[in-house]
């Protein structure tokens, strides 16, 4: 990657090659992103116009103290928000997740839940490509506020505060959410884990 | 903690409060107190080591999500739009 420093610099100073160098170098990340936000080819190609777009008119204004990548997914992410799900409707886009809903509980006699430890066999799916699958559609059936939180935080790993920050909510806030959507993505993967492991002990007793 | 929640947790910490603060945990993000807490609970608590593990195991994963590609034509169309957009001065 060339010095994103300088390239920044010639940017702001209103080099042309050096912006078309900058949207290169961030392109496809940012597209990842957006793409794991909306899911949707067309409506990612509008957002990543309008990043960009918004990215060159508002270079000038960028200042060093922060982190480029921080400053323009800020834009990316205000760009997801605004945006409509093209063909679909946004399931819950500001549903509430209740940690009692979501959290595991004491059966009717207050014994501790049942929780199978499925970490082991995570890298073993992972290997096959199978659990991506499963994890990107669990994290596509999050609230979008919450959604945007756990892709910010976990899949891009920005922290708590740089995901405040862009999204401009409280680190507090900002947590709270993490933990909501992670639960949430956790029951789902425990579900798929869990029948698996009844598949697999169906057929073993078939045999 | 100033909510009086390191109190409680100091006389017993109980699975539904493990299971509030569970990613602040596995995140380092909790006092040195809280986190004892929670690993003297975790001594004893068979389903809430699994559920820490789990926790974590998912945030791990999402990490390690492969991301998709730009489409060649996606990035040629950004190209042509930006440079629709650009005043004359800009596209020098």
């Amino acid at each position: 990657m060339p010095d994103e420093h300088a390239l920044i610099a010639a940017s702001q100073a209103g080099d042309a090659g050096a912006l078309d160098e900058l949207v290169r170098t961030y392109q496809g990340r940012v597209y990842g992103f957006i793409m794991r936000m909306c899911r949707n080819v067309e409506d990612a190609k509008d957002m990543l116009q309008e990043t960009f777009l918004a990215m060159l008119r508002s270079i000038r204004e960028f200042r060093s103290d922060s982190r480029f990548t921080t400053w323009l997914y800020r834009i990316a992410a205000n760009a997801c928000l605004k945006k409509r799900r093209r063909g679909t409707h946004d399931p819950l886009p500001e549903q509430e997740l209740s940690l009692d809903v979501l959290m595991p509980r004491p059966d009717a006699e207050g014994r501790r839940p049942e929780i199978p430890d499925w970490s082991s066999d995570a890298e073993q799916v992972l290997l096959k490509g199978e659990l991506s699958e499963q994890m990107d559609a669990a994290i596509d059936k999050l609230p979008r506020e919450y959604k945007i939180v756990l892709v910010l935080r976990d899949v891009e790993g920005f922290s708590a505060e740089e995901t405040a920050g862009m999204l401009k909510l409280s680190v507090p806030v900002v947590k709270s959410r993490l933990h909501r959507a992670r639960v949430f993505v956790w029951n789902e993967l425990t579900g798929y884990f869990d029948e698996k492991s009844a598949k697999k002990s169906r057929t073993h007793s078939a045999e | 903690m100033a909510d009086g929640h390191t109190d409680r947790a100091r006389d017993q910490m109980e699975c539904q409060e493990l299971f509030a603060r569970l990613s602040e945990y596995v995140d380092g993000e909790l006092s040195q107190e809280l986190c004892e807490c929670i690993r003297q609970h975790l001594a004893d608590c068979a389903p809430c080591v699994n559920f820490a593990a789990t926790l974590k195991t998912t945030a791990e994963l999402c990490r390690r999500l492969p991301s998709r590609p730009i489409p060649p034509e996606v990035a040629a169309e950004l190209r042509a739009y930006l440079s629709s957009h650009r005043t004359p001065s800009e596209r020098d």
